[in-house]
């Protein structure tokens, strides 16, 4: 167990090898649900990593201290503190992002990559690592959802980060932007990076 | 026995640390969630009542037929005059939630009508702050209730529905209704 | 595989190709189109062009990338892009047209595996997703012959309490409307060579207007049984759903009593929708809704084994 940590390995574990959403497939909720515009998935993704970190490291530290066998409810209040802190501050201090995100910050609670971390690697791991898997999860979930929701954004509304990119006579393609829209973006993304995967690992085995 | 008690005591060793740190932000972030809260709502306020330089709240209970209206504000100019109102109300679109203020002038026109957090389908209902709300804003008299249409409005009470939303564009335009026909009933009787 | 159609035993064998039953489809719908052609203009002919023409290149191309037989000469795809074309008002965009079909064929049929795998009415599919990405585009409605002035349908003008359209001219199909939904007289002579030439089962089309009428005629707007049954009947997209849309053998029961049901249901949501709903027309809905349910009427339906024990 003293291995030494690699903390480049454990970050591109997080963002490639183990993406929460494209690899783990973890998470759907908020991303099918904020990925409308590139800025909530920004915001979303930022404030899903925040609480990632503290609860990795925190239970990271207190991993020989929690009974395993109220590991889960430990782990919830933990979670649910910090998801708490970070709609408070977002309140406080971002509140055109709070007005957004609005209903789905306080669901980062159950929102599975933080619980599957917890439990998967945080409770095993020391405090360094843990913090660094938080930050990798963390950025690979940003990025998938910074992706989805361009698309989204691009084709459905015609506006980057609320910028709009063709004029005013582009019409989008509405449908992109709820929910319906949601589903096939997330099923041909996941398609198509899967496609390249296979593709790759085919060219490694040649 | 004891090993459930030291889980017990581990448990609420945890809780209490989680809730003292949310007390220690909580009084970090509560004037200013105050402050941000307050600033809507003038915003909100002066966004449909632009003439008005200040706001006064109604203390008057409101009657069961307008529930949803959720707070009035009488609108003062200068001299401390009302000069009409503002109301908040909370109604149902397409879904429910659906936030809206809408200022009455005592002079027989509508001055604003502001349309807040909603739930209605993003690309449809949603355009209601673009598309409903500036036909508001043209001074139209209510002595009329206002109606909608579908394609262009001619007469001074129709409202252009907005297309491919028509449940919306009714929920709101009927709260705008509500409120008038509150300020008819209530506030501009009190007067 | 692709010379057959998909379905339980008995594989009784017959001249019966997909490629028969699509020429026979394409013959079938020729009148409405020619006729939605005629009365719409040229913007009408360039979108049923451009329909067809892109679900044939769009599954050409797909079926290329995935490297599988290339299909096309089925006329299966030519099918559901001139059914979307149908489907579409005659004032659109010409992306519009391209779009439907390339999603239709896409991503409702290829992406489920292709003929006979696809869950849900592929032209069906496609409209829906047009009307929800571009809602204003897809309900301009055109009074026929005149260009683009805007007019209500005739179900559209029901809803909205405005004239309604005379019989006569919905029976012949001089009214606003989707290009190959207006004309019921087109539609009927169609559907009757499919019935003609046992493409289709005569019982969804039958079952399916039947209890439309039923309904409308019962939940009538001033009271029980004051409906006027033959003004929902000659409205609307029911005749070219009825017997194009509804009969489509991979998203409709495979028994007749399953069939019957099906049509009820499709009868009763479009009814619905009309009477109660936000928009003024609901067989493209209510036929995807039952498609959805095809699956579990198959289940409680079973097809009699053949030469097995009559009960």
């Amino acid at each position: 167990m003293k291995n030494k940590v690699k903390p480049m390995a454990v970050l591109k574990n997080g963002m490639f090898t183990e993406n929460p959403t494209f690899r783990l497939v973890l998470g759907m909720c908020p991303t099918l649900a904020v990925t409308t515009a590139a800025f909530n998935a920004i915001g979303m993704g930022l404030a899903a990593t925040f609480v990632l970190v503290g609860s990795n490291a925190v239970i990271s530290l207190l991993r020989n201290f929690i009974p395993s066998k109220v590991r889960i409810p430990a782990y919830v209040v933990i979670i649910a503190a910090f998801v708490t802190i970070v709609q408070m501050l977002l309140k406080a201090f971002v509140p055109a992002l709070n007005e957004s995100l609005g209903l789905f910050i306080p669901l980062i609670v159950v929102n599975c990559i933080i619980l599957a971390r917890a439990e998967a690697y945080a409770s095993k791991n020391g405090v360094f690592a843990s913090l660094l898997d938080g930050v990798g999860i963390g950025l690979g979930f940003t990025g998938a959802m910074l992706i989805i929701s361009t698309i989204r954004e691009v084709v459905g509304k015609g506006q980057f980060f609320g910028m709009s990119l063709f004029g005013d006579g582009f019409q989008g393609m509405a449908i992109l932007g709820l929910a319906p829209g949601g589903f096939i973006t997330l099923g041909l993304v996941l398609g198509l990076i899967n496609f390249i995967g296979l593709k790759r690992k085919k060219k490694g085995a040649q | 026995m004891k090993r459930i008690i030291v889980i017990a005591l581990k448990l609420v060793v945890i809780t209490v640390i989680a809730g003292l740190a949310l007390g220690v932000v909580n009084s970090i972030t509560k004037e200013p969630i105050a402050q941000q809260e307050m600033k809507k709502a003038t915003e909100a306020r002066k966004a449909v009542f632009p003439e008005a330089a200040d706001f006064q709240k109604m203390d008057i209970g409101i009657p069961e037929e307008y529930a949803i209206i959720k707070e009035v504000y009488t609108a003062l100019d200068g001299e401390g005059n009302a000069i009409g109102i503002t109301a908040a109300v909370v109604t149902k679109g397409y879904s429910s939630g659906l936030n809206l203020t809408v200022g009455v002038g005592a002079d027989g026109t509508i001055k604003g009508v502001n349309i807040g957090s909603n739930n209605e389908s993003p690309g449809f209902g949603s355009k209601a702050p673009e598309e409903l709300a500036p036909q508001f804003s043209e001074g139209r008299p209510y002595d009329e209730p206002f109606v909608v249409v579908k394609g262009s409005a001619a007469g001074d009470n129709e409202i252009q529905a907005i297309s491919g939303a028509t449940i919306t564009s009714k929920g709101i335009v009927s709260a705008v209704n509500t409120v008038v026909e509150f300020y008819k009933q209530t506030a501009g009787g009190a007067q | 595989m692709d010379q057959y159609i998909m379905s339980s035993s008995p594989h009784v064998r017959s001249r019966e190709t997909t490629a028969r039953i699509m020429r026979d489809v394409i013959i079938a719908l020729l009148p409405a189109t020619a006729f939605g052609v005629y009365i719409f203009g040229l913007n009408a002919l360039w979108t049923v062009i451009a329909g067809t023409a892109s679900a044939v290149l769009a599954e050409a191309a797909i079926q290329l990338l995935m490297h599988k037989k290339v299909t096309v000469r089925d006329g299966s795809a030519a099918v559901t892009g001139l059914l979307l074309a149908l489907n579409l008002p005659p004032s659109v965009p010409i992306f519009i047209p391209v779009i439907g079909s390339v999603f239709a064929i896409t991503i409702v049929k290829q992406a489920f595996g292709g003929l006979g795998h696809n869950f849900i009415n592929p032209a069906l599919a496609a409209r829906a997703f047009l009307l929800a990405s571009w809602p204003s585009l897809m309900t301009a409605w055109i009074i026929p012959g005149a260009d683009a002035v805007s007019s209500a349908t005739p179900l559209g003008a029901l809803k909205m309490g405005e004239p309604l359209a005379r019989y006569s001219d919905m029976f012949f199909g001089t009214v606003g409307g989707c290009i190959g939904e207006t004309s019921a007289l087109a539609l009927i002579i169609g559907g009757l060579y499919l019935i003609a030439r046992r493409v289709i089962d005569p019982r969804i089309p039958v079952v399916y207007i039947g209890t439309v009428a039923l309904f409308t005629w019962i939940a009538g707007p001033s009271g029980l049984f004051t409906g006027d049954a033959l003004y929902h009947i000659l409205g609307g997209g029911l005749m070219l759903g009825a017997f194009f849309m509804a009969t489509d053998y991979t998203t409709s029961p495979m028994s007749g009593a399953g069939k019957a049901l099906f049509a009820a249901g499709c009868g009763v949501l479009t009814s619905v929708i009309r009477l109660w709903g936000g928009y003024p027309e609901g067989v493209s809905y209510s036929i995807l809704l039952m498609n959805l349910t095809v699956p579990l009427i198959d289940k409680a339906f079973v097809p009699r084994r053949f030469g097995g024990a009559v009960k």
